[in-house]
């Protein structure tokens, strides 16, 4: 599963997902220590 | 879930086939404007979005392989739903109903199922018929609750009286 962190690369997966007749799933995660926190 | 229910398989298998899967570190300064543009607040914190970005469904927390699995099946029907797509979204309630019989996600499943074929076929007797098995089979459900108006009273009260109660 591939890591993105900006917006562009968020565009690009959309173009393919419209192009395959997919969705888009997009996971947000962090360490368990970080997510405690936020 | 990086660790334990992506490497899975069965889930492996499902999310490249199904999806264009991404994964978004919150840790990153950098992922600051994701993170504002779908308002996440938690992790894990699943989104499946359409290819305008449109989040159709969502959910947060871990789950193991054999929740996340029928929990994300689920997700797919109900966008599907949400595009106007209901004989797709037929087809894969249907498939969780019958695939994951134990899965915690079913009674969302069945509850969406009949939504779906009463979309399909808008034929008046659909949601009863459906819904019932609702009743029979997830009686303690909140989505049999979501259903209840359509339960006579007399069902509804022998209905409440089979579902497991807490001790007061």
């Amino acid at each position: 599963m591939a890591t993105i962190n900006r917006e562009r690369d968020l565009d690009r997966a959309f173009s393919r997902a419209h192009a395959e007749g997919k969705f888009v799933l997009l996971d947000f995660f962090s360490r368990p220590e970080a997510a405690a926190k936020q | 879930m990086s660790a334990v229910t992506y490497p899975e398989a069965s889930v492996a298998d499902t999310v490249e086939r199904q999806f264009v899967p991404l994964q978004v570190n919150v840790q990153e300064p950098v992922s600051k404007q994701v993170i504002e543009r779908y308002r996440q607040f938690w992790t894990p914190d699943v989104r499946l979005l359409d290819w305008e970005g449109f989040d159709l469904y969502d959910w947060q927390g871990y789950l193991p392989p054999y929740e996340f699995l029928p929990q994300l099946f689920v997700g797919r029907g109900y966008a599907c739903l949400r595009l106007g797509e209901p004989s797709g979204a037929t087809a894969i309630f249907d498939e969780v109903v019958r695939r994951f019989p134990a899965a915690r996600f079913v009674p969302e499943a069945q509850y969406y199922l009949v939504v779906a074929r009463y979309k399909a076929s808008h034929q008046a007797d659909d949601p009863s018929t459906g819904w019932r098995r609702l009743q029979d089979r997830y009686p303690a459900s909140l989505w049999r609750v979501k259903q209840a108006f359509i339960e006579q009273p007399a069902e509804a009260e022998h209905q409440s009286a089979r579902a497991p109660r807490k001790a007061a």
